[in-house]
C-alpha cells in the first residue's frame, strides 16, 4: 500500500514536470511580448466617428508596418492653449503647434519613432499643416509636403475629413517613397501629360509608317554628285555677334505658405 | 521595219535573259552576247550623245506623226500589230513574240544607252508579294496579293543630265550654348555669316520622259546603278515593252533645274560644319545642262484590282526597288497607333519608376 501511495506521488511529480516542459515549449510559439500599441490619430474635436478613427489607426499602422514611418493625424479647435506665439498669430500657431505634439509624442514613447510626419488640421482658423521629422525631414521636403497639401485641399474645402485623413496617409506614404532630389510635382509625373506624350509619339510614328508606305526617297546630292570635279570655290565664316538669353530657374512652390527652413522639421500647409 | 530576233540554230523567237544578260533562246537554249552584237535598228548610224548643243539639236524635233500611221506585221503569224505610236517594243498579241520596232528606234529617237532587267518577272511577282505581306499598315486580304491583275516589264524613257552649277549662298548660321550660373539658366547663341562659293558637277540625274508615268514615282524609285549602264541594242528590249520619250529633254529642263537646285543648296548646308541652326539668306545658282543622255530603264509595273479600284504600283527592275499607293486599311492603323500609344506610355512610366523610384498611377 504504502509502495503503491509512493508511485502515486511519483506519477504526478512526472506529470507536473511533463506539464512545465510541455508549457515552456509552447511558450516558444506564443509571442513573448505583443507589439506596443501606437495611437497615431488624435481627434481633439469629435469630428471623426469612433469607427473611422479606428479605421484612420489601422490604416496608419498598415503604412507604419510597410515604410517604418509613422503618419499622425491631429484634428484640433484649441490651438491657442498651444501656442508657443505669444504674438497669437494662429497661422504660425499650427507649425508650432506641431513642432510641440511632434516632441511630446517622442516623449511619450521614449523617443522609439523619431520618422514621423504629422497632419495638423485647425478647424477653428481653416489652417492646415503637414511636416516631417526624422528621416521623413529629408525624405519629404518642404516641396512635396506642399504636394502633399495640394492632394487634401480639395477634401478640405468639404469638410470632408475622414478622407481627408486616409488621402494624406495615401499621399504622404507615396512621396516619401520617390528617390531623393527628385521632384514628384513636375510635369513628368503628370499622367496627363504623360499620355500626351504618348499619343504624340504613336501618332508621329504612325504618320511617318504611312507616309514610307508606298516607298520612299533614297537619294540626295551626294548620289549624283561627281567628287572629282565639284569643289568649293571660295567660303568664310565669320562670327557677328552673340546673344544671351538669362531666364531665372523658377522654385515649384506657390503654397500659401511654407515649411521654415533649416530648422527641426520640413512641412507646408495653408489656409482652406 | 519589225525587228524580230530568231535564234541561229533552231529559228525560234529569243529574249532577253536577266539572269545571264545574254540573248537566250527558250527553244533549244542556245545564248547569244548582245554587247558583240550589231544595232539593227541603227544600222549604220551613230547612237552616241555627242556634244549637248549637237544632241539638243537632234531631240528638239517632234517626229511622232510621221509613226503613228505606219502597220506593223507580225513576221511569225502575220497579225497586224495593235499598238499606240509611244510603242517602240512590244509582244504580238496573237503568237507572243517578240516584237521591236525598229524604224521608231532610229536616228533621233535612238536611246544611246540602257540599263537592263536583271530581275525577272517570276523574281519580281515573288518580290512584290512579300512586300505586300510585309506591310503592317495594309488590309489583310491585299496582303495575299491574289488579285494581281497584271505584270509588265517596260523600258521608261530618261534622260540623263549631267548638269554644271555655279552657286553663291550667303547664310546666317548660329551656335547654341546651354549653361547655368547661380539662379539663371543661361541660353548663349553665338551668330555666324557664312559664305559659300561652290563648283559642282552632278552626273547622270535621272528624269522620266514620258507622259504615263508619275513623276514622283519615279522619282522615288532611284538610284539605279549606273555600272550596269551598257549601250543601246535591240536585243534587250527582246520580251518586253519599250516606249519612245514624250518629252525631250528641253521639255524637262524645268525639272532638272529645281531639282540641281536642291541639290547644290543640300551640298551647301552640308559644308556648313559645326552649327546648329542654318538660315539661307541669298543664294544665286547659275546651272549649266553638259549633257543630256536618251536612255531607256527597266521598271516592272504592276496593275492590283482590290475593291473595284486599280492600284498601280512600280518595281526598279534593277535593283528590286518597289514603290506604290498601297491601299492603307484603318482598322490596321488605328490598332498599331493605340498600340504604340500603351507602349510609349509604359516606357515613359518605367522611366518615370527609375528615376523616381516610385510607380506613380
Amino acid at each position: 500500500m504504502v509502495k503503491i501511495t509512493r508511485n502515486y506521488k511519483s506519477y504526478i511529480r512526472i506529470l507536473l514536470l511533463l506539464s512545465i516542459i510541455v508549457a515552456s515549449m509552447f511558450s516558444l510559439f506564443v509571442p513573448v511580448k505583443a507589439s506596443e500599441k501606437v495611437d497615431r490619430v488624435y481627434d481633439y474635436t469629435n469630428t471623426l466617428s469612433d469607427k473611422q478613427e479606428q479605421e484612420l489607426e489601422d490604416l496608419a499602422e498598415k503604412y507604419y508596418n510597410k515604410s517604418n514611418y509613422n503618419f499622425l493625424i491631429v484634428i484640433t479647435d484649441t490651438l491657442s492653449e498651444y501656442s508657443y506665439d505669444s504674438s497669437g498669430n494662429s497661422d504660425t500657431d499650427c507649425e508650432l503647434y506641431s513642432v510641440a505634439f511632434q516632441e511630446s509624442f517622442q516623449e511619450t514613447y521614449e523617443q522609439k519613432y523619431p520618422n514621423c510626419a504629422i497632419l495638423a488640421i485647425d478647424i477653428k482658423n481653416r489652417y492646415a499643416y503637414v511636416s516631417g521629422y526624422g528621416e521623413l525631414k529629408t525624405k519629404l521636403d518642404d516641396n512635396r509636403y506642399d504636394l502633399v497639401y495640394k492632394k487634401i485641399k480639395p477634401q478640405l474645402k468639404e469638410n470632408n475629413w475622414f478622407s481627408v485623413c486616409k488621402n494624406y496617409i495615401y499621399q504622404a506614404y507615396n512621396y516619401s517613397q520617390f528617390n531623393n532630389g527628385i521632384d514628384p510635382g513636375s510635369l513628368f509625373y503628370n499622367i496627363f501629360l504623360q499620355i500626351g506624350i504618348a499619343l504624340i509619339i504613336a501618332g508621329v510614328i504612325i504618320t511617318v509608317l504611312i507616309i514610307n508606305s508606298g516607298g520612299k526617297m533614297t537619294v540626295s546630292a551626294m548620289t549624283y554628285i561627281n567628287e572629282n570635279n565639284s569643289r568649293i570655290v571660295a567660303q568664310h565664316d565669320h562670327y557677328v555677334r552673340t546673344s544671351i538669353h538669362k531666364t531665372r530657374r523658377t522654385s515649384n512652390n506657390d503654397s500659401d505658405s511654407s515649411g521654415s527652413g533649416g530648422s527641426s522639421h520640413s512641412g507646408g500647409g495653408g489656409h482652406f | 521595219m519589225v525587228i524580230q530576233h530568231k535564234c541561229p540554230s533552231c529559228g525560234a523567237d529569243m529574249k532577253f535573259d536577266t539572269a545571264s544578260g545574254l540573248l537566250h533562246c527558250e527553244s533549244c537554249g542556245y545564248e547569244e552576247n548582245i554587247k558583240q552584237m550589231e544595232n539593227q535598228a541603227e544600222a549604220s548610224e551613230n547612237a552616241s550623245a555627242g556634244s549637248y548643243d549637237e544632241f539638243l539639236a537632234k531631240t528638239s524635233r517632234n517626229t511622232y506623226s510621221d509613226n503613228s500611221a505606219i502597220q506593223y506585221q507580225c513576221k511569225n503569224c502575220g497579225a497586224v500589230l495593235i499598238t499606240d505610236e509611244l510603242t517602240t517594243a512590244t509582244t504580238c498579241s496573237f503568237c507572243d513574240a517578240p516584237m521591236i520596232l525598229g524604224d521608231r528606234l532610229r536616228g533621233e529617237l535612238a536611246p544611246s544607252k540602257v540599263i537592263p532587267f536583271k530581275i525577272s518577272k517570276e523574281e519580281a511577282e515573288k518580290a512584290f508579294k512579300k512586300w505586300c505581306g510585309k506591310s503592317i499598315l495594309l488590309p489583310r486580304d491585299f496582303k495575299k496579293a491574289n488579285r494581281l491583275k497584271s505584270i509588265t516589264g517596260i523600258y521608261v524613257p530618261f534622260w540623263l543630265f549631267t548638269m554644271h552649277t555655279r552657286g553663291e549662298v550667303n547664310a546666317e548660321c548660329t551656335k547654341v550654348r546651354h549653361y547655368s550660373k547661380g539662379d539663371y539658366d543661361i541660353t548663349e547663341t553665338k551668330y555666324f555669316d557664312v559664305y559659300r562659293d561652290v563648283d559642282l558637277h552632278f552626273d547622270k540625274i535621272p528624269v522620266d520622259a514620258s507622259i504615263k508615268m508619275d513623276d514622283k514615282m519615279m522619282d522615288k524609285l532611284e538610284p539605279f546603278n549606273y555600272n550596269e549602264l551598257y549601250d543601246f541594242n535591240t536585243p534587250y528590249l527582246a520580251g518586253y515593252l519599250a516606249e519612245k520619250y514624250d518629252y525631250t529633254d528641253k521639255d524637262l529642263y524645268p525639272r532638272i533645274e529645281k531639282r540641281t537646285e536642291n541639290y547644290t543648296l543640300d551640298f551647301v548646308r552640308q559644308t556648313m560644319i559645326g552649327y546648329d541652326g542654318k538660315i539661307i539668306l541669298n543664294q544665286n545658282i547659275q546651272m549649266k545642262p553638259e549633257d543630256a543622255i536618251y536612255a531607256l530603264l527597266p521598271i516592272w509595273m504592276f496593275c492590283y484590282d482590290y475593291q473595284h479600284a486599280e492600284h498601280n504600283f512600280v518595281m526598279n527592275g534593277q535593283t528590286g526597288k518597289i514603290i506604290g499607293k498601297p491601299p492603307i486599311s484603318k482598322k490596321n492603323c488605328a490598332a498599331i497607333f493605340v498600340a504604340i500609344a500603351i507602349i510609349s506610355f509604359f516606357l515613359i512610366k518605367l522611366i518615370a519608376y527609375m528615376i523616381g523610384g516610385v510607380w506613380v498611377w
